[in-house]
């Protein structure tokens, strides 16, 4: 059966015509504005970072300290048999920085009260995985601390 | 009335209340308790050839070479050039089909 | 099937911006031309509204990092040399457009009782268009940038009684620097753009209000021909044509960005002397070489004193003009005022362009 009258308009067709013709448009003026937004700094970590041994000697048995590493924070334990180990300061729930508590041999986060134990297991609250691991290797002057790529579970 | 004088003296009251309140309650945070102050350590980064970070220092060579029309400009350019024709050619499809739509006797064009 | 298009309109009203849209006429005639340039106008602000807070994502406004954040966009950015191309060169020609706009709407009388406030209004936005350009233009605090916060933020000081305290509150101290960076900055991003929009709302709704004004020439003709001047519907007519004036336009602006992107030049060195031939953005150039005319003294008067309070009592009477021009306000012709219109357009088209030479 053909219909009398097309069920498309004349006028409709047109604007459809013109919507498309702009989208078009809009699509290739949007396209350098997405990248020139999307364009992300390129912040490499370091291949490692050296600390000097006279200061980690300075720390008491069973304390953490703070140190930077690129742009991440860095947290080294000194045990009390004076085994050092070095996490990522970052909790792995939300990115807060965690605290040790010497009292309990535990990292927390204030964040959402999360719990790491001294080998960086999550152990209680939201924390999804342990802490991330940086290696340690103990030197003459210098302790050298390296991010483990394979360290960091996902 | 009486009513309404009641509640504006008791409005005002509450404020005055909230005014001299507002110090004392607010003279400590309560949101968060500060963390104890903690030790830090002095790191020093270990020299990285390798690392592929973005440029330090642009030279004013890096900027002339960013201003320079290469070809992929130009073909973007003339990408623009001919879609902006081709919605020009569409919107001139809208304006003829308003011309016919004017002779139709659909509106007029008289100044109220 | 669910009319999304009814059920918009029926929740924010679409239907009485179109009705109203659609009872709008604009006169057609041989000046008509004129009228774009609004709407041109009002395309290329929306064309900085866009690139302009692009750009904030990643400039820096500090005299220590402004000019390696420039650079930033424009090497290793993608598409930053474009996007900050972009909006230079639409700076630049909402400028033009704006004295084209200007100059016509003066030329035809377009000030005329009713539209008094509609001109007081285009003239501070112009005045506002100026000085977005003058304050842009410094942000890269690159050497230019450097000479013009000098020069621009001296010239106040020549003006009498106040010009001390003007000078130091636009630099933000006795000399120019990190602080002076910091309040054009705020101006250029922050106050100018808001101060615009209020003005242009006001501007764009006594448009509508009143309507589009006909020169004189063109009622005349008409009522001695008795016939009514012929128009378009604003919308859709006369909208297809601004869209069409806008394609071109950005079409333009892309094209003047590819072939000419902007420039940044050497960084500032505090101690190096100025550069021969230093001068202003060319929208300043007219004032600039109307300034080196002037001779040291004039009547025993500073000449630089002399030529600023000159040219801002003839900015003064430009922006009265419709309280001035008694003619046009009994709604006659007024050759008078055409003749001021033309000659100041040819002193500012011949000091641009003689300060543009020598």
């Amino acid at each position: 059966m053909r219909l009398k009258e097309s069920l498309l308009s004349r006028r409709d067709f047109f604007t459809g015509l013109l919507g498309g013709g702009l989208a078009a448009l809009a699509g290739f003026i949007g396209y350098p504005v997405v990248r020139f937004l999307f364009h992300r700094k390129k912040i490499p970590l370091p291949k490692g970072v050296t600390i000097a041994m006279t200061d980690i000697e300075k720390m008491a048995p069973n304390s953490a300290a703070y140190f930077t590493y690129g742009n991440l924070p860095g947290v080294l334990l000194k045990t009390e048999t004076g085994e050092l180990r070095a996490f990522s300061a970052k909790c792995t729930h939300l990115d807060c920085n965690v605290q040790y508590r010497p009292e309990e041999k535990k990292f927390f986060c204030a964040c959402h009260d999360g719990y790491f134990d001294d080998q960086g297991l999550n152990i209680a609250g939201p924390p999804p995985r342990p802490m991330d691991v940086f290696s340690v290797e103990p030197g003459e002057e210098n302790l050298v601390v390296r991010y483990q790529e394979e360290s960091k579970h996902t | 009335m009486t009513r309404n004088r009641l509640i504006m003296v008791l409005t005002v009251a509450v404020f005055l209340t909230g005014i001299v309140l507002f110090p004392v309650v607010n003279g400590k945070p309560v949101w968060c308790q500060e963390p104890a102050a903690v030790m830090t350590l002095e790191s020093t980064e270990i020299e990285d050839e390798e690392a592929a970070g973005d440029a330090v220092t642009i030279t004013a060579e890096q900027v002339e070479e960013a201003r320079e029309t290469t070809s992929d400009r130009i073909y973007g350019l003339v990408g623009l050039w001919a879609l902006i024709a081709v919605v020009i050619y569409i919107v001139r499809f809208q304006v003829k089909d308003d011309e016919r739509l004017y002779r139709t006797g659909y509106y007029n064009r008289d100044i109220e | 099937m669910i009319d999304v298009k009814k059920m918009i309109s029926e929740r924010v009203g679409l239907g009485a911006v179109v009705s109203l849209a659609r009872k709008k006429m604009v006169p057609m005639h041989r000046h008509s031309v004129w009228y774009y340039m609004g709407g041109m106008l009002l395309f290329l602000f929306m064309v900085q509204l866009v690139t302009g807070p692009l750009l904030l994502f990643f400039y820096k406004p500090s005299a220590e990092s402004a000019y390696q954040s420039i650079q930033e966009i424009m090497v290793t950015v993608p598409y930053g040399w474009l996007i900050r191309s972009v909006h230079h060169w639409a700076s630049n020609l909402m400028i033009v457009v704006a004295f084209v706009h200007f100059f016509s709407t003066f030329l035809m009388k377009a000030y005329r009782r009713p539209r008094e406030v509609t001109w007081l209004t285009g003239m501070a936005l112009f005045v506002v268009v100026l000085f977005l350009g003058y304050t842009g233009y410094t942000l890269p605090f690159d050497e230019r940038a450097w000479f013009a916060l000098n020069v621009g933020t001296d010239m106040p000081g020549a003006i009498p009684v106040v010009g001390q305290y003007m000078l130091e509150f636009l630099r933000g101290g006795p000399t120019v620097g990190d602080h002076t960076l910091n309040r054009f900055f705020a101006l250029h991003v922050g106050i100018l753009p808001l101060a615009l929009m209020v003005v242009l709302g006001v501007h764009l709704l006594l448009v509508q209000l009143h309507g589009m004004s006909v020169p004189k020439s063109v009622e005349e003709e008409s009522e001695s021909k008795k016939e009514p001047i012929p128009a378009k519907p604003m919308f859709p007519h006369l909208v297809w044509h601004d869209i069409i004036n806008c394609l071109i336009l950005f079409g333009m602006l892309v094209t003047l960005a590819v072939f000419m992107p902007s420039t940044l030049e050497a960084p500032i060195d505090y101690l190096k002397p100025a550069p021969e031939g230093v001068k202003p953005d060319w929208f300043f150039l007219w004032v600039y070489q109307i300034l080196k005319w002037m001779p040291t003294y004039v009547l025993g008067l500073e000449g630089e004193v002399v030529g600023i309070v000159g040219l801002s009592v003839v900015a003064g009477f430009v922006a009265l003009a419709p309280f001035v021009d008694w003619k046009s306000q009994r709604n006659q012709r007024s050759p008078l005022f055409t003749v001021i219109g033309i000659a100041s357009l040819l002193v500012f088209l011949l000091c641009t362009v003689i300060g543009f030479v020598y």
